[in-house]
């Protein structure tokens, strides 16, 4: 077996715990994912203030994180959202989880506040609270390469200023890009004073099988390799979709005002503006660039929302906020979102001068980038944007009509859902709020995929019409599940069946994988079920902060304003089929019409214990 | 066979850095869209390399666009007519 140990960091008590994991939350979640969602479950009450001591933050490694297995670099960063008061939940790469791994540890939960700036640093097997007032005030960047320079070779996941000063989409960051970008897990961070977690690790972690891993592992690389995707991947990353988004109209533009945006962002211009593309722990793919600005990519997200969606079109300057987001320590996601939402309120004369200081526009690129800094120092107006979707108590409720968000999360994907339906039921059934790494059902963009092969994987009933809402429920249950089982595991959605492409690793490969390297034995039914309590415990999670059926919903110009441009021109969410379809999903995962789990399964996943 | 409906076919994102051309003139015989891409295909290697699944069919990864319109798989059999775009653009998700 992997495995490793739980961390308990006390900051208020200055006290470490460490215990063993338990078999029955192993066996029943995995990692990762799963196992800081049933910890987060069980540690949380109703109500927690996510910025009070009552909070807690946890970093979970996936059961194959720092193993052989292709791209298994990924964990999880888990707590009550700041931004959304229902589950703050983020995946993130590079090669932070393997160290703390190789430290000795699979889940470290930060509890408490500490009185005075504090880093929590783990060696293997131990962790102390260390002293981090000479690392306080730095940015994500500085931070990282100072601990380096004082510690060695370690790896570190921190947040930036945006963090200490509680911005509500602040994130953890390890590496020039690599983020837990959603939900402020950096402010969570920030709220306990805590700068970093630093981990540096000699432990190997033992194979229970280690040929036969090697032998699956080969296997699954050569297959991985031979897709004709994994090369455009990796030779030009993830702003290769920008146009693909673009031609079909459906690139989130001016906050969806528009859904169509200039040619000058296509991967093409991109890459002149591309040093050389590089992997994290493990990965086979190289999907991010190291661009000649001093940072790490663009991804898609970011040429969508810093891009096309503030009106800005010159690739460089994207870049450029891209990477100032990123030192900052804010998620590129919901920034985007939040100032092109300002920037149309200002157009509506729903917010004015006496509050911004000055006139905003979209395109304007020096405003965006000071917006940037002044959201995470939290000054002037900016201090009203570092409230995130939150700031609509100071905009007023008119403001809420405008706002790209569900559950409070503003839209992560630049991709305009409002042409293909299951990307709708998508962002607005998934457990952090808007966002397309749950369970988007991506294979709904590869248009011309027949009738029989939807269904052969997502079952009978699927329509081959991406506008079409029949079974579309089925796509999104499907993707939910697997999503929620890769992250568990901890490898990279990008490999991932149902993901990037019908050809990468479905469940058997999971299931392979999982015996080499832990002996586990889970067939498909098993491994599903995994995921599928994933999703329930995390629903039970965000049924226990307040949420109801009217949170599953999108934001209102999906339903009320037709797209304007291009090939989708027309297309927008009926309400009545919408809620039709929300029934449907529902019904598929055995919640009531109002989205509340059985008491049985409440029961169910209550009992499985071990909780020290 | 006269070729004489003539098609603009547009090669996007992916397909045009592998193609080098962003832009293809066709004349075609006529018949389907789908046996104009094929057609395509055959025409330049690098297209067919790009485009084709194993078995030869044009690969489910690949998006069709006529005239503006996204086709499924079964509008594939639609005719193409003198003076029509054709845009071709491989389907890809991401994060």
């Amino acid at each position: 077996m992997l495995d490793r140990k739980i961390g308990i960091v006390d900051l208020s008590r200055n006290s470490v715990k460490i215990v063993d994991m338990p078999k029955d939350i192993r066996a029943k979640y995995l990692g990762g994912r799963g196992i800081n969602t049933y910890l987060l479950y069980k540690l949380l009450r109703k109500g927690v203030d996510p910025l009070s001591p009552n909070n807690v933050l946890i970093l979970g490694a996936g059961l194959l994180t720092g193993t052989l297995v292709p791209n298994s670099s990924r964990f999880n960063v888990s707590t009550k959202s700041p931004e959304t008061g229902f589950l703050g939940d983020s995946n993130c790469g590079g090669f932070f989880a393997p160290e703390m791994r190789y430290a000795g540890f699979d889940h470290i939960i930060l509890k408490g506040k500490a009185k005075k700036p504090r880093y929590v640093y783990v060696e293997d097997g131990d962790i102390e609270i260390r002293d981090a007032r000479d690392y306080w005030g730095m940015n994500t960047n500085d931070a990282q390469v100072s601990f380096r320079k004082n510690l060695g070779d370690v790896e570190v996941a921190c947040c930036g200023t945006a963090g200490e000063n509680l911005v509500r989409f602040a994130n953890l960051r390890t590496g020039v890009k690599n983020s837990a970008g959603r939900c402020g897990t950096g402010a969570v961070m920030g709220s306990k004073n805590v700068k970093a977690v630093v981990a540096y690790g000699t432990m190997g972690l033992k194979i229970k099988h280690p040929q036969k891993l090697l032998d699956v592992v080969k296997e699954v690389e050569d297959y991985i390799l031979g897709s004709k995707l994994t090369p455009i991947l990796g030779s030009v990353g993830t702003p290769l979709l920008y146009e693909v988004s673009n031609e079909l109209g459906a690139i989130r533009t001016k906050n969806s005002q528009l859904n169509q945006w200039s040619d000058s962002l296509n991967a093409e211009n991109i890459e002149k503006e591309v040093e050389k593309m590089i992997g994290c722990s493990s990965c086979i793919v190289h999907c991010r660039h190291r661009n000649k600005l001093g940072g790490e990519g663009p991804e898609y997200t970011s040429v969508g929302l810093l891009g096309a969606n503030v009106g800005i079109d010159d690739v460089k300057q994207v870049i450029e906020l891209q990477n100032i987001a990123n030192d900052l320590g804010l998620d590129v996601s919901s920034a985007g979102t939040i100032i092109a939402w300002a920037f149309e309120l200002f157009e509506l004369g729903i917010i004015n001068e006496k509050m911004t200081g000055e006139k905003l526009e979209f395109g304007n690129f020096e405003q965006a980038r000071s917006l940037l800094h002044d959201i995470a120092g939290r000054e002037g107006f900016g201090d009203i944007l570092a409230e995130s979707t939150q700031a609509a108590k100071k905009f007023g409720k008119k403001s809420e009509d405008y706002l790209i968000a569900v559950k409070n999360l503003p839209q992560s994907d630049p991709h305009d859902v409002r042409y293909i339906k299951a990307f709708a039921l998508g962002i607005a059934t998934a457990s952090r709020g808007a966002d397309h790494l749950r369970s988007r059902p991506t294979l709904e963009i590869f248009l011309r995929l027949p009738k029989e092969v939807k269904e052969r994987i997502y079952g009978k009933g699927v329509s081959p019409d991406p506008t079409s809402y029949d079974g579309k429920e089925k796509t999104v249950y499907f993707s939910d599940n697997i999503f929620a089982v890769v992250d568990c595991l901890g490898i990279c959605k990008f490999i991932c069946h149902g993901f990037n492409s019908p050809h990468f690793l479905d469940y058997p490969r999971f299931e392979a994988l999982l015996e080499a390297a832990t002996g586990m034995k889970y067939g498909r039914r098993k491994m599903e079920a995994v995921g599928q309590r994933v999703v329930d415990t995390e629903r039970m999670f965000n049924i226990r902060q307040g949420l109801t059926r009217k949170d599953d919903t999108l934001p209102k110009r999906y339903f009320d304003d037709p797209m304007p441009m291009g090939p989708t021109k027309g297309h927008h969410i009926d309400r009545n089929e919408f809620d039709a379809m929300l029934s449907r999903y529902y019904k598929l995962r055995g919640w009531d019409e109002k989205g509340m789990l059985a008491p049985s399964r409440v029961e169910e996943i209550k009992s499985v214990g071990g909780l020290p | 066979m006269e070729r004489d409906v003539k098609v603009r076919l547009r090669l996007l994102s992916s397909l045009r850095q592998t193609v080098g051309e962003s832009e293809l003139a066709i004349g075609f015989a006529g018949g389907s869209v789908e046996s104009l891409v094929k057609e395509a295909g055959n025409k330049y290697p690098k297209l067919g390399e790009a485009i084709f699944a194993k078995d030869g069919s044009i690969d489910y990864a690949i998006n069709v666009i006529l005239n503006g319109r996204p086709l499924t798989e079964s509008a594939m059999k639609e005719t193409v007519r003198d003076g029509d775009e054709v845009t071709l653009l491989a389907a890809a998700a991401g994060g």
